[in-house]
């Protein structure tokens, strides 16, 4: 089973949906001969959390790890042992809240993790 | 084209292109003099020793600053280098967008630069494949960063250091007699302060009987007609060593070669237009001997009076004889001091203290340190002035081409154009440039950082084929990708009339 925690603190289970997704900073030209190159930067990875049904409490500790990006201007940082990911900073993006019984619990969220590095210290 | 190895070209031209870059910028303008090439096995890892290109470039000023790596923050980067024609002066500039996230570069935001966040930073820029990357521009931000809050960037605008020498003033008249074009340059260059290392430049080809520059006048002004006089070129190379080339020193090898299979569009260029009549003209003056260059009419000058007078003279004039007193009029340089206006009543109490010469006019300090009001009653300054000998007007058309496009008339006024001879090679060559449609092209290439201004490229697309020369590069690293746009002229080789050899009245030119 992937386990995997943000800022240290454990991620819900997941239950549904784990999606590892390669991110091409690449771009494709077509030349007049109708070939093809790649202009190639690097290659990244974005992970997926897929819940079907997350707690009221669990879904406000992520949204509130969302929330401190734009607050600290800090990307949290992800591990995930099975990948070898240890601490390394993501841009988190969270989907739409939706909220399907009266204990607050929400369904269908989305978490998407795209991993880059940290920026170097500056002095 | 910047000199590369072979896996560089293999990577420029391959189906995968591992894109690289450089950049880094010296904020506080620390000036490191002990910077010098990397040497294995003695230089630091990610010391101050710069890595040297493959070509033999020596260490540059503009190295020798503390330089900070600023690479990891490069959103986009655009390096743009332009001839500008027909006559061959380069600049360039570069357009650099960083990643601001956290107000770095932001003045006033507690940064560790914040008080160094100012115009005129030296920044340096390289673009190239995997490990290798070439310098592209080396160069001064013109203005403070321009700061988007919301996308968290911060801009900054970089000219060459070429671009702010063309701005400067020269800070004195200068007069040089017999001087050829390189010689002429290195004497500007020294004058605005550069040593003879930051500067490399061939033997020209033309020479100017009497060079003349009034204080005040760009350094642009004045480069822009020597070299449209020597049809050569005057730039700065990617490692900011400033070059004159002269009309001889260009290869029509092609270096590279452009059809569809690399390339990505093309139209024609819109710059420059058709030209297919060129009409020349210009004075050209030679320093002539000691001569009379300017008088003065009678002026009153009272006991123990101290008078200025300044003499204006029709020509430059490089020196002058200090004015003598004599009672009647001499034929050398002399004023006459008399008791009357009309130059009667013979006064010797009147001396020139002093004489300070301009190139256009003479400040003349006389004193009447006798007991009688005086006049003096005429000046006659002699001087060796640089007269107009020669008179350039050249006319050239293509007549063919007049015929398509109709006349399209371009005037150059350069008195540093010394012959008619030479005045019709410039004219010839201009018609043989631009006279026809499709002499210059625009192409977007699947290019190499490593091609530069002057290149000669071969290029075999829909109705344009054959050997161009490059005349502007925009190189463009943004979104992922590394776009290259050229701008190309059509050359053909130009044979300079050899005696013996040539024709008369062939296609050869006449170079003189």
């Amino acid at each position: 089973m992937i386990t995997a925690t943000l800022n240290g603190d454990d991620m819900p289970p997941i239950e549904r949906e784990f999606i590892d997704s390669p991110v091409e900073n690449a771009v494709d030209v077509v030349t007049l001969s109708g070939d093809i190159y790649t202009d190639f930067i690097s290659i990244e990875n974005s992970w997926t959390f897929n819940y079907a049904t997350l707690t009221q409490e669990q879904y406000d500790e992520l949204r509130a790890k969302y929330d401190t990006q734009f607050s600290t201007y800090q990307y949290p940082t992800l591990s995930i042992p099975y990948y070898e990911v240890e601490d390394q900073p993501v841009r988190m993006y969270i989907n739409d809240k939706n909220i399907w019984d009266n204990c607050g619990s929400v369904a269908g969220v989305q978490i998407i993790f795209r991993l880059t590095s940290q920026l170097p210290e500056v002095s | 084209m910047q000199s590369t190895t072979l896996q560089f070209r293999q990577l420029a031209a391959g189906h995968v292109r591992p894109l690289s870059w450089g950049l880094s910028a010296s904020f506080d303008k620390t000036f490191n003099e002990a910077t010098t090439f990397f040497t294995l096995d003695e230089s630091v890892l990610d010391g101050i020793d710069i890595l040297a290109p493959l070509d033999d470039i020596p260490i540059q000023a503009s190295d020798k600053y503390a330089y900070q790596d600023f690479r990891d923050r490069v959103i986009s980067l655009e390096v743009v280098r332009e001839e500008t024609e027909p006559y061959s002066v380069v600049q360039a500039f570069a357009d650099i967008s960083l990643n601001n996230y956290d107000g770095y570069f932001t003045p006033g935001s507690g940064s560790p630069i914040d008080n160094y966040i100012l115009p005129r930073r030296p920044f340096r820029l390289s673009m190239g494949f995997n490990t290798q990357v070439l310098q592209q521009i080396v160069g001064l931000s013109d203005d403070m960063p321009d700061l988007d809050k919301v996308s968290g960037t911060a801009s900054f605008h970089v000219i060459d250091f070429m671009s702010y020498l063309l701005d400067r003033d020269i800070s004195e008249t200068v007069m040089l007699e017999n001087v050829r074009t390189h010689e002429v340059l290195d004497y500007l260059l020294q004058h605005l302060g550069l040593s003879e290392d930051q500067y490399a430049l061939d033997g020209s080809v033309n020479t100017i009987r009497f060079f003349y520059v009034e204080r005040g006048t760009t350094f642009g002004n004045v480069v822009s007609k020597l070299i449209e006089a020597e049809i050569g070129a005057f730039f700065l190379d990617e490692h900011g060593i400033i070059r004159f080339k002269n009309r001889y020193n260009y290869d029509l090898t092609p270096v590279y070669t452009f059809d569809k299979s690399n390339t990505i569009n093309y139209s024609v260029g819109e710059q420059p237009k058709i030209i297919n009549s060129v009409k020349i003209t210009g004075d050209v003056r030679e320093v002539q001997s000691s001569k009379s260059v300017g008088t003065s009419s009678s002026t009153p000058i009272g006991v123990g009076e101290e008078i200025i007078m300044f003499i204006n003279f029709n020509d430059p004039v490089t020196s002058v004889v200090d004015p003598v007193y004599s009672a009647t009029p001499i034929s050398s340089s002399h004023f006459i001091s008399a008791l009357n206006s009309d130059g009667t009543g013979a006064y010797t109490d009147v001396v020139l203290n002093d004489l300070e010469l301009f190139s256009q006019s003479a400040k003349l300090t006389f004193e009447n340190v006798g007991s009688n009001s005086a006049y003096i009653a005429a000046v006659n300054v002699y001087g060796t002035p640089a007269e107009v000998v020669d008179t350039i007007d050249v006319r050239e058309i293509d007549q063919s081409s007049i015929n398509k496009f109709e006349e399209q008339i371009y005037e150059i006024n350069n008195e540093y154009l010394q012959t008619t001879d030479n005045a019709q090679t410039r004219a010839l060559m201009l018609l043989r440039d631009y006279k026809d449609y499709a002499n210059t092209i625009q192409l977007e290439v699947k290019g190499s950082s490593a091609l530069q201004m002057g290149d000669a490229i071969d290029v075999d697309l829909d109705g344009f084929q054959g050997v161009y020369v490059i005349t502007k590069t925009a190189n463009i690293l943004s979104g992922g990708g590394f776009k290259q746009s050229l701008r190309a002229i059509k050359k053909l080789a130009v044979s300079y009339f050899v005696l013996d050899e040539s024709v008369l009245d062939g296609s050869d030119l006449l170079s003189i």
